[in-house]
């Protein structure tokens, strides 16, 4: 049976950090599927968390998101210009974060993904489903996670793994 | 190259219904988590209860969801394992509810365990519903059973659920 879905790069924090960048992605596969599982900031606050593509900084990334939280109650929003794209927050205790990216080697259509956020935090608690889009045509070959604020960070424990998923 | 989706087990309801569907002695070897469920409640209370290593104890898990009904959406949150739903015993005969939960970083013992979930459900064109689950159980323990208990009543004949562990070498 041949294999479709893949392992590409995995990898357990053995200390916080703000930001880890997937790069060298193979293009061989049709979509891709970015797991952040035991997720956490460090502070046990609160921080929002997002991704860019090949390093893009520019104002180059939008997304709309629906979800339903402790703090907000049932919510919907827009951002048009960030210089990533919005996952949702990361809270403590631990959530996951799911973002499939479809199409990310072809080099005729902009890039889109969609996510979820799942987070069970005292007064946080939180479920969201996120759309992105990065306004650009090239293939994707790294992708950094980061947290918006250079503070909280990534807590230590949690895991980033992508998979390629072939399509034959 | 090596698959990552590994079909642990597979379980469907026989003659006459089962009050639950078990997944026990879970290999320690994945990284994460997936079980897909098809079910139908034979009454017509359409919430599922997930309890991990059997604990039974509703204090110990928390959920919060969103969901809709094709006229109105709803926030709902509760101390309960009732993190996923099937379809109930007034749908029209045949029907059953879809569902998956993915649960990362099962087996270690350091964290509370996080799961996310999908149930939807579509009686034959006049009713719908649609939720996104987040869950937690409160316990650091390793995952090494899965109980899926249709909460008062028993899964429905054809109900089905398989739960597949997930590589990431």
């Amino acid at each position: 049976m041949t294999a479709t879905y893949e392992p590409i790069s995995t990898t357990t924090l053995s200390s916080a950090t703000n930001t880890i960048t997937i790069s060298s992605i193979p293009q061989t596969y049709t979509d891709l599927v970015l797991v952040i599982g035991s997720v956490r900031d460090s502070a046990g606050g609160s921080s929002v968390v997002a991704v860019r593509y090949n390093g893009d900084t520019g104002a180059n990334y939008s997304c709309t998101y629906i979800g339903a939280s402790g703090a907000g109650g049932l919510y919907s929003g827009r951002r048009s210009s960030d210089n990533g794209i919005w996952l949702g927050g990361m809270y403590s205790p631990r959530g996951t974060f799911r973002i499939n990216i479809s199409n990310y080697s072809n080099t005729t259509t902009n890039k889109t993904s969609i996510s979820r956020q799942d987070f069970y935090a005292t007064a946080y608690e939180s479920v969201g489903q996120y759309i992105g889009l990065w306004r650009s045509n090239a293939a994707i070959t790294s992708v950094t996670i980061y947290s918006i604020d250079v503070s909280p960070q990534f807590d230590v424990g949690t895991t980033f793994t992508l998979y390629g998923i072939k399509a034959a | 190259m090596a698959a990552t989706h590994i079909l642990i087990q597979t379980v469907t309801v026989g003659v006459g219904g089962a009050a639950s569907i078990e997944f026990s002695s879970i290999p320690q070897t994945y990284k994460d988590l997936l079980f897909v469920v098809s079910g139908r409640a034979t009454t017509d209370n359409p919430t599922l209860q997930v309890y991990f290593n059997n604990d039974t104890n509703a204090g110990n898990y928390r959920f919060r969801t969103i969901d809709g009904d094709g006229t109105s959406v709803a926030n709902n949150a509760n101390t309960q394992p009732w993190l996923m739903r099937v379809t109930p015993s007034s749908a029209t005969a045949g029907i059953f509810g879809n569902g998956t939960m993915y649960i990362p970083d099962y087996s270690g013992s350091s964290y509370q365990k996080s799961t996310s979930a999908d149930s939807v459900t579509e009686n034959n064109g006049t009713t719908g519903f649609v939720a996104y689950h987040s869950g937690l159980w409160l316990s650091t323990a390793a995952i090494t059973s899965i109980k899926l208990d249709p909460y008062g009543t028993d899964f429905a004949q054809y109900s089905s659920a398989s739960l597949y562990g997930i590589k990431n070498t």
